[in-house]
């Protein structure tokens, strides 16, 4: 397990894990976190119980962190865009909350939700 | 009941985005980041811009057709948070026309409400107190009460009307717009666009102007009146505000007019047109010392604006070369550095004027080379260069760079004789060891992350972050270098911008060398504007 070690605090991952899925969440365009995908290759939507399974934290070089989210779009976007949006909210979001530097992160569109 | 055709709505899209595109720079200000480059203004007029180039090109015989070619416009050019939000706004709004070959006020309504239904379903979290709530209320106010109006100019302002209420009620419902000050950047926005929309409606279409020469027009018209333009502080004792008597008494002045006051502190900046400045003066030392007067006659006025228009052109070579290389700069001491380090054509602009594809272009076609590489310097220009990639037929690769201390390491890495390819590789890799802060100064109040920080104040930037809040510079150079400095570093080089004195950079730079002595600290002019300092550790 990852984590960042302060003077007496310590970040676990699933803290992590829960800052990506609420500024997924709150990301205009995206309207659902999907499962890492596995052998089976199907996708779930996934409820908002189940939410970090569709995050990855690893260790990155230099004390840094990668992240990777799994997520669904709306139908009718400009998917580069709300990507874009989505790893700055990220990005911005768990550097300023948990203090842990993020390297990279990177979103991986499972489906798009059309309506 | 009245409907608009297709010419007129054309009209009105057009208009919103010029509205828009006029007032960029206010809505960039809205940006809760207390740093002169918030791009919520300009993300959404490159939205727009997408969407009147679709109407402009669209034949459509329609309305329906005309807005189904703005939302698409406005869908492969949407830029950040707020174009996407916007996007889909319109795309929501021409799904419901889809079909109607009339716009009336049922249907406007109706549309208005979809386009807001569209954009809350595409987040899982709506977020209240942004563009999101703006639409809402307005399309909430709309379904309400069309049934109670005939007249669509009517309909439309009262709906704008109850768009500007929600509006000014964000920073309620937003604790951070709040805690800064301001209200949602993306709403005013939307409401800039609706403004040009409701223009074109009553007639007066909007057109563009070119940044602030829309003011500075209505100024010489007025200055013909006049013989002088004064400029002057008055510097009072500061126990109370003199704003208000310092215009009243000047209004009463005879052969006076637009007297323009800002009082900040104890000193009052005072500009006014007048036939009389010896009688404005009198008034004004009645209210303390009166300093830095300047009197400045219309005619000289006049024809100080004119030469303007005639910019100086830039000499092409038409020699063959094997690579230009584009840089865009500001502040003649960094172009004169990039220009010894090799690049060929420096572009004006920077923070405040973002240079187009235009400009560009305009160099690429009228040179002859093999490769051309541009270096952008500033993040909102990285698009535009970018774009002329796809547009020229040259070779054409961009570095990008976010701001001149990386241009000047990534031109260290280029070598005239490798590839294009091979060359941008190298030169984003240098580019990447170097780290840059930046001092400048705060734009309005604001806190960040719990610490206030007030107009005026000296901050240090690291990336985005706000590393450093002080009142004077040379602690938030030192702040800046405490950050950058690491194992790694043995260069720090310090530029200096055109507001900062020689004998204060000189200072500066025996600070430095006192703290670090083992790094090799550079000093250079740069006379970059709005950033006292750009320093960079490599």
């Amino acid at each position: 397990m990852v984590s960042e070690e302060r003077k007496n605090s310590k970040i676990t991952v699933s803290t992590i894990k829960q800052v990506v899925c609420t500024a997924a969440m709150e990301c205009f365009g995206v309207v659902g976190i999907a499962n890492i995908p596995g052998a089976d290759s199907i996708v779930y939507l996934l409820t908002n119980e189940e939410w970090s399974k569709g995050v990855r934290v690893s260790a990155g070089s230099d004390k840094k962190i990668h992240i990777e989210v799994f997520v669904i779009l709306e139908y009718g976007m400009k998917m580069e865009t709300v990507c874009e949006n989505l790893s700055d909210a990220i990005k911005y979001n768990v550097e300023k909350q948990t203090g842990v530097k993020v390297k990279k992160v990177t979103v991986n569109v499972t489906s798009v939700r059309v309506m | 009941m009245k409907a608009m055709d297709t010419d007129e709505l054309k009209a009105a899209v057009l208009s919103g985005y010029a509205n828009l595109e006029n007032n960029k720079e206010y809505v960039n200000n809205l940006n809760v980041f207390p740093v002169p480059d918030g791009d919520t203004g300009t993300n959404m007029s490159l939205t727009m811009q997408y969407a009147v180039k679709a109407v402009t090109e669209s034949n459509a015989k329609s309305p329906d057709g005309l807005i189904s070619a703005a939302a698409n416009g406005a869908l492969m050019g949407a830029r950040g948070n707020s174009g996407v939000i916007l996007s889909q706004l319109l795309r929501g709004f021409s799904k419901t026309c889809m079909g109607h070959d009339k716009l009336d006020i049922e249907l406007c309504a109706n549309a208005l409400n979809a386009a807001t239904q569209m954009a809350y379903k595409a987040v899982m979290k709506p977020t209240e107190g942004t563009i999101l709530t703006v639409a809402r209320g307005m399309s909430e106010f709309a379904m309400a009460h069309y049934t109670e109006y005939e007249n669509p100019v009517e309909f439309f302002s009262e709906v704008l009307e109850a768009g500007r209420v929600i509006l000014s009620k964000t920073p309620e419902m937003l604790p951070v717009l709040k805690e800064a000050g301001v209200v949602d950047s993306g709403g005013c926005g939307l409401i800039f666009i609706m403004e040009g929309i409701l223009a074109s409606m009553k007639g007066k279409t909007v057109g563009i102007s070119d940044g602030s020469t829309a003011m500075d027009h209505d100024q010489i018209d007025l200055d013909g009146e006049f013989d002088y333009t004064l400029e002057f502080t008055i510097v009072t004792d500061g126990s109370k505000s003199y704003q208000k008597t310092v215009i009243d008494k000047l209004m009463k002045i005879k052969g006076c007019a637009d007297p323009n006051v800002m009082e900040k502190g104890s000193s009052i900046k005072v500009h006014i047109l007048s036939n009389e400045p010896w009688n404005v003066l009198k008034t004004a030392t009645a209210f303390g010392t009166v300093r830095h007067i300047e009197i400045i006659d219309s005619t000289d006025l006049d024809d100080a604006l004119l030469p303007e228009t005639d910019e100086p052109k830039i000499e092409y070579s038409r020699e063959h070369t094997d690579y230009v290389i584009i840089s865009v700069s500001s502040g003649k001491g960094l172009s004169s550095i990039m220009k010894d380090l090799g690049v060929t054509y420096i572009v004006e602009g920077g923070q405040t004027m973002n240079p187009s594809t235009q400009d560009f272009m305009e160099i690429i076609d009228n040179t002859d080379a093999d490769n051309y590489i541009i270096l952008p310097n500033n993040k909102n220009i990285i698009l535009a260069a970018k774009q002329t990639c796809d547009i020229s037929r040259k070779n054409v690769a961009v570095v990008e760079s976010r701001n001149i201390p990386q241009a000047i390491s990534a031109m260290l890495g280029f070598d005239p004789e490798m590839s294009l390819e091979d060359n941008v590789a190298a030169m984003s890799e240098n580019m990447a060891t170097v780290k840059v802060g930046q001092v400048t100064f705060a734009v309005r109040d604001t806190s960040v992350g719990g610490s206030t920080i007030k107009e005026g104040d000296i901050i240090g930037i690291v990336g985005s972050d706000i590393v450093a809040c002080e009142n004077n510079a040379f602690t938030a150079v030192m702040d800046i270098a405490e950050q950058l400095v690491d194992e790694e570093t043995s260069i720090l080089s310090l530029y200096y911008g055109c507001d900062v004195t020689e004998t204060d950079a000189a200072v500066m730079e025996n600070k430095l060398k006192k703290k670090y002595p083992d790094l090799d600290v550079e000093i250079f002019s740069g006379g970059q504007p709005l950033y006292y300092y750009i320093i960079s550790a490599e």
